[in-house]
C-alpha cells in the first residue's frame, strides 16, 4: 500500500482550556487536492501549523512521507511548499528577488533556481512585474507572489492556507486554475478554505472541520450522500390541489413538499431523475407550470445538516 | 547564502538614508571637535579695560598710581561728576571707575589701610575683580616700600619699577595626566569621543530595520517552514551584521584619516580607533533587542534616538564625564557607553586617570562583557518569543 503524504491521527492541540484541535485524523495520499474545509476559527490553520512544526501540540502524530515531521525535518521540508495565509514577502526585494529568495532556501544551484524562479514568474503571469516591489502591487498580484514563493522550488506537497482571501474573483479564478494545473504537475495539494465553492471547484477529497474536530470526510459527492437532503426542485405551478400534494409526496425519494404563493418547494432525499419524475406527474394531470428550478445540495447544507449551524455565517 | 544576500539587498534600499546619516553625522561631529577645542582652556588673553579715574586728591602718591594703571588699561580722567561716571558705566564706555579721594596721599603715608579709594563697578563683570587685584598689589608694595623708610617719592618710583618688572607671562600649565600638545590629536580624540554617538546611531538607524524585516512575524515564519536551518540563517544574519558594521565603522576611520590626517594612526589615535571597535558588538547587541519587539518604523526611530541620546548624555559624550554630577556617573556606570568615554579619556589625558595599558585593557573588557550580556538577553527574548509562538 502506498505510503500517506500526510498522516495525522489522535491529534490535539490546546491553547490552556480551550481545546483548537480535537482528536483529529486525516490521511492525505500522493496526487490529491486535499481541502479543509471549515468555518474561521474552526482549527484549519492550526492542523497546517501543526503540520508544519510551527506550533507544538498536546498529543496525537503526524507523519509527512511517512516520517514524523519536527522542526528540524530539512530533508522533509524541503519537500514542502507553503503559501501562509498572511502574505510573506519582503517589501525591500523586487517581486524577482523575493521568489529568488524563498527558492534558493530550498535550491541551492544557482543555474537552476534561475529557470525555477523564471518558470513561477510565468506560472502566476507576474513577468511584466519581475523589478516591482510588493507595495506596488495590488492585492491580487501579492497573493500571486506569495504562491509563486511558495511553489518555485516544485515541491512534492504544496499547503495553501486560504490563499485567495480578499482576493478578486479574477484573480481568485487565476489561482484556482493554477493550483489545478499544479496537480496536474504531480504536485498533492492540501488546500484550506472557508469558501466552499472553492473548495468544492477544486479538491478531489475534502475534510470539513468544526471546533477542531473532522466531523466528515471525503469527496464532494460522497459528502453529499451523507446527508438525507438531495436536491432542492421548485416549480411555478398557478393552480394545486392538496390532492395533486399528496400523490407528489407518494413519489419516490421525495422527502418534503410544500406549496405556497404558486410555487412548489420540494426536497428530495438523493435519487436520480427526481424532476424529470415530478415534471411527468404534472403533465399526466394536465397541470400548467412555468419556470423550473433545481438545485443541488452544496457543502453549506452538509456542514448545516451536520452541525445545525451555517458555513456562510462563520465565514 | 540567501539569507545574507537578502540582507544586503534590503540594506541596499536604506543605503540612501544610511548616507544622508552619515553626511549629518560627520558634519555634527566636525562641528563639535572643534566647537569643543575652541571652548576648552588652553589660552590666555590679558584684559585691558576702560578706567574711569577721579583723583580728588591729585597728589603724587595718586598721580603715581594713575600711572601705573596707565600702564596695564585705558584711563580716562573725570571731573567730579559722580553722575557722568554712573553713566558711563551704565552705557559701557567704562568698565570700572576708581575715585581716589582727597588726602589719598596722606593717609597712604600714615599707613591707613581702610576708605584709602573707592571704586564703582558693573555688577557681574569679572574683569574688574583683576583691576582691584592691580590696584590692591600696588599698595601693598608701595606700603612695604614706606615700612622700609623709603620716602613717598621713591617708594613711588621702587614699587612702580618693581611691579613693570614683575613678568607679565602666563604659563598655562597642563593637567598631571599627559595631555597632547598637538591639537590634531586633540581633534581626533574629539572626534573619536563623538564617534560613539555617531556609530551607534548609525547602526542602530541601518540595522535595527534591516534585523526587523527578518523578526517580522510571517516572514520568519514562512522562512522556518523552508529547509534552510535555523542556524544557517541566524549565522548570515549575523554575518551581514557584521559586514555592514565593519563597513560603517571603515568608513568613519577612513573620515578621521582624511580629517585629521596621519595623526589618526599616531600610537595614541589607534589605541582610541580600537576602542571604537568595542562600539559595534555594543550596537549589534542594543540593535537586536529593539528588533526582537518588532517595532514599527517610526518607532524605530523614536527608540533609537532615545537610546543613543541618552547614553550619550549620561555617559559623557556631549558633556565631559568630569562635570556630570556623581549621582549621573553612578547610575551612568551601568552603560557600556561609559566605559568607552572612560577609555577615550584615559587615552587622551582628558580624565583624571593617568593612562596605563593595563586600566585601558580593563575598560575594553567591560566593553565586551556588557556587549556579551546584552547579545544574551537579545537571544534569550527571541528565545522566549519564539517558544511563546509555538506553545
Amino acid at each position: 500500500m502506498q505510503t500517506p503524504v500526510i498522516k495525522i491521527e489522535n491529534l490535539v492541540k490546546r491553547y490552556k482550556d480551550l481545546i483548537a484541535i480535537d482528536h483529529f485524523n486525516i490521511e492525505i495520499r500522493e496526487g490529491e487536492i486535499f481541502g479543509l474545509l471549515g468555518p474561521n476559527g474552526s482549527g484549519k490553520t492550526t492542523t497546517i501549523n501543526c503540520i508544519l512544526s510551527l506550533l507544538s501540540f498536546d498529543k496525537g502524530t503526524i507523519e509527512v512521507f511517512g516520517k514524523t515531521m519536527r522542526p528540524d525535518s530539512y530533508d522533509l521540508k524541503r519537500q514542502i511548499g507553503i503559501v501562509m495565509q498572511n502574505v510573506a514577502v519582503f517589501n525591500t526585494l523586487t517581486v524577482y528577488e523575493n521568489i529568488d529568495y524563498f527558492c534558493g532556501l530550498y535550491v541551492k544551484e544557482k543555474q537552476l533556481r534561475k529557470k525555477y524562479v523564471e518558470e513561477a514568474l510565468a506560472f502566476v503571469e507576474l513577468e511584466p512585474f519581475r523589478k516591482f516591489y510588493p507595495k506596488k502591487l495590488s492585492g491580487g498580484l501579492l497573493r500571486r507572489l506569495n504562491i509563486a514563493c511558495g511553489i518555485a522550488h516544485k515541491p512534492k506537497l504544496i499547503i495553501l492556507d486560504e490563499p485567495t482571501v480578499a482576493v478578486d474573483p479574477q484573480s481568485r479564478n487565476k489561482i484556482l486554475e493554477g493550483i489545478v494545473d499544479l496537480n496536474k504537475k504531480g504536485a498533492t495539494i492540501i488546500y484550506t478554505s472557508h469558501y466552499m465553492e472553492e473548495v468544492e471547484q477544486i479538491c478531489t477529497r475534502i475534510a470539513i472541520m468544526d471546533g477542531g474536530k473532522n466531523i466528515a470526510a471525503g469527496s464532494a459527492d460522497e459528502l453529499k450522500q451523507m446527508i438525507k437532503k438531495s436536491e432542492k426542485i421548485k416549480i411555478e405551478v398557478p393552480m394545486l390541489s392538496e390532492t395533486h400534494l399528496e400523490d407528489i409526496r407518494l413519489l419516490p425519494h421525495i422527502l418534503h413538499v410544500s406549496y405556497a404563493d404558486g410555487q412548489l418547494n420540494i426536497q428530495c432525499s438523493g435519487g436520480r431523475h427526481n424532476l424529470v419524475h415530478i415534471l411527468e406527474y404534472l403533465q399526466r394531470q394536465g397541470l400548467s407550470f412555468d419556470r423550473v428550478y433545481s438545485e443541488l445540495p452544496t457543502l453549506n447544507d452538509v456542514f448545516l445538516e451536520m452541525t445545525g449551524k451555517e458555513l456562510r455565517d462563520h465565514a | 547564502m540567501q539569507v545574507f544576500k537578502a540582507f544586503l539587498r534590503s540594506a541596499r534600499k536604506f543605503l540612501p538614508v544610511n548616507l544622508l546619516y552619515f553626511v549629518i553625522f560627520c558634519s555634527i561631529a566636525v562641528a563639535a571637535t572643534k566647537f569643543n577645542i575652541e571652548d576648552e582652556t588652553a589660552s590666555f588673553q590679558t584684559v585691558s579695560l576702560t578706567v574711569g579715574v577721579i583723583d580728588e586728591d591729585g597728589s603724587g602718591a595718586s598721580k603715581a598710581l594713575c600711572d601705573y594703571l596707565s600702564t596695564l588699561h585705558t584711563l580716562t580722567p573725570l571731573t567730579h561728576d559722580r553722575e557722568a561716571l554712573l553713566d558711563g558705566l551704565f552705557y559701557r564706555t567704562l568698565d570700572y571707575a576708581l575715585i581716589l579721594p582727597d588726602g589719598f596721599e596722606e593717609r597712604l603715608s600714615d599707613q591707613e589701610e581702610e576708605h584709602l579709594y573707592e571704586t564703582v563697578q558693573i555688577p557681574g563683570v569679572f574683569s574688574s575683580a583683576f583691576v582691584d587685584e592691580q590696584i590692591n598689589s600696588y599698595l601693598k608694595a608701595l606700603r612695604l616700600c614706606l615700612a622700609g623708610g623709603l620716602s613717598l617719592d621713591d617708594a613711588c618710583s621702587m614699587t612702580a619699577e618693581t611691579l613693570a618688572s614683575a613678568s607679565n607671562q602666563v604659563q598655562i600649565l597642563e593637567s598631571e595626566t599627559d595631555r597632547p600638545a598637538d591639537s590634531t590629536l586633540t581633534s581626533v580624540f574629539y572626534f573619536y569621543q563623538f564617534l560613539a554617538y555617531i556609530i551607534i546611531s548609525m547602526i542602530l538607524t541601518g540595522l535595527t530595520p534591516i534585523l526587523t524585516i527578518f523578526q517580522e512575524e510571517n516572514l520568519a515564519r514562512r522562512t522556518s517552514c523552508s529547509s534552510a536551518s535555523l542556524l544557517g540563517r541566524n549565522l548570515q544574519i549575523a554575518l551581514g551584521s557584521a559586514l555592514y558594521c565593519l563597513l560603517v565603522w571603515i568608513l568613519f576611520i577612513l573620515t578621521s584619516r582624511v580629517l585629521y590626517g596621519p595623526a589618526v594612526f599616531s600610537e595614541r589615535g589607534l589605541l582610541c580607533i580600537a576602542n571604537s571597535f568595542l562600539l559595534l558588538p555594543v550596537g549589534v547587541s542594543i540593535s537586536l533587542i529593539i528588533g526582537c519587539f518588532s517595532p514599527s518604523g517610526n518607532a524605530i526611530n523614536m527608540i533609537n534616538n532615545i537610546v543613543t541620546l541618552g547614553m550619550s548624555f549620561l555617559c559623557g559624550i556631549f558633556i565631559p564625564q568630569q562635570i556630570l554630577g556623581q549621582q549621573v556617573l553612578a547610575f551612568s556606570k551601568y552603560l557600556p557607553l561609559y566605559w568607552y568615554v572612560k577609555n577615550n579619556d584615559l587615552i587622551s589625558g582628558f580624565g583624571k586617570e593617568a593612562f596605563t595599558l593595563h586600566a585601558y585593557g580593563k575598560h575594553i573588557g567591560i566593553l565586551a562583557l556588557y556587549s556579551f550580556a546584552m547579545f544574551s538577553v537579545a537571544l534569550a527574548i527571541s528565545k522566549y518569543k519564539s517558544a511563546g509562538k509555538k506553545a
